[in-house]
């Protein structure tokens, strides 16, 4: 465990070191961060101007709900999101030589830091402190603890979902990008509230794949807003640490099935 | 050259077909684009169905989202990423290898690619349809207006695409720009939300803009909220902003590919 941890730390180091061969890549992916969620937030604030609510749910809190979504997936893809080149490491067929090596296969894969992902994580804590004041959240023991129980809970979350989506190549080799269309579903759903969908999309993203636990039922604990319309309670909010592990679990115990069944493609 | 065309576009679409899970998460990719506009114009009209807002109601919306996911189907490319792809790891240079100029090559493989998208195009129309109930077009010229701002929408997101591919010749890291770029290019477009909605100055910029005639432009036409004289105007100023851009992806094109150099094989 120790030494798989060391290879792993050396990995992301190896990574940043590589990166900071382009010192002018942070600042432009910085910029490129800002640039993103600007333009989503210009049209939610159009929409909102138009509307005033949406399920319920204000502008400001509207806010909080997209900035904590993006800190939780800039913490969860920093480490996480190099899972996505899976299933093209398999059909290229060089999965052989991860398998050749005594470390894990996991760690060799993940071991790269996706440096973008740290941008947006960035930007996401900037707005996620400069809502909290919009929209007056006391900054309470309580509520900092949910907060960072949020955030653990949000990653295990990505990460299970993102294990499981590309552990699907082990069995079906073209997955069809996958991975890249969940993490496109996750983008575009949980940046609005949950209760504005219908009911078999919301049954979806609480029961199967918990994308609501991400960012929805915490703010709305913390926000004491409402989830009129939804499922579950925004008490449900503080179940996102459990969540998060049963999801981790389940992917752990898929991946090891997917190693087991791994055949070759070939190079 | 047709058969170097047609040839590659066979070749695309019979890669693609090669894995039936890719078609059906193609399928399934389409599902997702098509809820997320629905549910969210339920969530704001809700209530209050018969809302107006700047000339757009309920099933002025339904229709918008329709018709966007039927543009998005047809402009889908992957060229940005093909082009990326072969530049990075120097595939490229097999391509010019080619009897055919290398953007034509990938334009016309890329073209299989959307004849496959055509399962998803009829999932649209035939589940979206009875949900949607989109509104007829407001005249035939209305829809013959529509379908050649298509088609010019088709020909410019790949220039477009082809542009932002070529980003790769300058530098290695270049895809969080290419998907910001993206990203804004839906906005600007109208894909993400209807343009009726921003406020009115920052409409008056993107009318002049040539990305509206990527989703919006196409959809009022349909929708018969630019017609007459109007209408004939905004295509001949289309078509005008497709002529511009060719020629300037042609000359970033040649700029482009004198610093190329590939490292070994």
């Amino acid at each position: 465990m120790t030494q798989a941890l060391k290879f792993y730390v050396r990995s992301l180091n190896l990574s940043l070191k590589a990166r900071r061969q382009y010192p002018w890549d942070f600042a432009v992916g910085f910029i490129n961060s800002l640039m993103k969620q600007a333009a989503l937030l210009i049209s939610i604030y159009a929409l909102l101007s138009q509307f005033h609510q949406l399920g319920g749910w204000s502008f400001p809190a509207l806010l909080f709900l997209f900035s904590l979504r993006m800190v939780c997936h800039g913490l969860y893809a920093f480490f996480g999101s190099p899972l996505r080149d899976l299933p093209s490491i398999v059909d290229r067929g060089d999965f052989d030589r991860f398998m050749l090596r005594p470390v894990s296969p996991l760690l060799q894969v993940i071991g790269a830091a996706n440096i973008a992902a740290a941008y947006d994580f960035l930007v996401g804590v900037g707005m996620l402190i400069f809502s909290w004041k919009l929209v007056n959240i006391s900054i309470s023991v309580a509520n900092l603890f949910v907060l960072l129980l949020t955030l653990v809970g949000a990653t295990l979350i990505l990460f299970a979902i993102e294990l499981i989506s590309a552990s699907m190549a082990f069995w079906l080799i073209k997955t069809g990008n996958l991975p890249w269309i969940l993490f496109w579903f996750e983008e575009k759903y949980i940046i609005y509230p949950m209760n504005i969908y219908v009911r078999p999309l919301q049954a979806i993203m609480t029961f199967f794949l918990p994308f609501a636990f991400i960012n929805f039922y915490p703010a709305a604990w913390l926000l004491h807003q409402t989830t009129r319309g939804a499922f579950l309670p925004a008490q449900a909010g503080l179940f996102v640490l459990p969540v998060g592990v049963v999801c981790i679990t389940i992917a752990f115990q898929i991946w090891k099935a997917g190693l087991r069944r791994y055949r070759s493609t070939g190079s | 050259m047709w058969k170097n065309i047609s040839g590659n576009a066979k070749i695309g679409l019979s890669l693609f077909l090669m894995y039936r899970m890719q078609v059906v998460m193609v399928v399934f990719d389409e599902g997702i684009n098509f809820l997320v506009p629905i549910c969210l114009w339920f969530g704001l009209y809700r209530g209050n169905p018969g809302l107006i807002v700047n000339g757009m109601n309920l099933q002025d919306l339904f229709t918008y989202t329709f018709l966007t996911l039927i543009l998005d189907v047809i402009s889908r490319t992957e060229l940005t990423w093909i082009l990326r792809r072969g530049i990075r790891s120097g595939d490229l240079a097999i391509e010019f290898l080619c009897p055919c100029p290398v953007p034509v090559s990938l334009i016309s493989s890329d073209v299989g690619i959307v004849m496959v998208e055509i399962p998803s195009l009829l999932f649209i129309v035939l589940i979206a349809t009875p949900f949607l109930r989109p509104v007829a077009p407001a005249s035939v010229w209305s829809f013959v207006g529509f379908i050649f701002s298509a088609i010019m929408a088709m020909i410019l997101k790949r220039i477009i695409a082809i542009l932002l591919g070529t980003i790769a010749f300058w530098t290695l890291e270049g895809g969080g720009l290419i998907m910001s770029a993206s990203l804004i290019i839906d906005v600007l477009s109208g894909g993400l939300l209807p343009l009726a909605f921003y406020p009115h100055a920052f409409r008056d910029v993107l009318s002049v803009l040539p990305f509206q005639g990527l989703v919006n432009l196409p959809i009022e036409i349909y929708l018969g909220k630019v017609q007459g004289n109007q209408m004939w105007l905004s295509l001949l100023g289309q078509g005008v902003w497709t002529l511009v851009f060719v020629g300037i992806a042609a000359l970033v094109w040649r700029t482009a590919t004198k610093r190329f150099v590939v490292q070994g094989g």
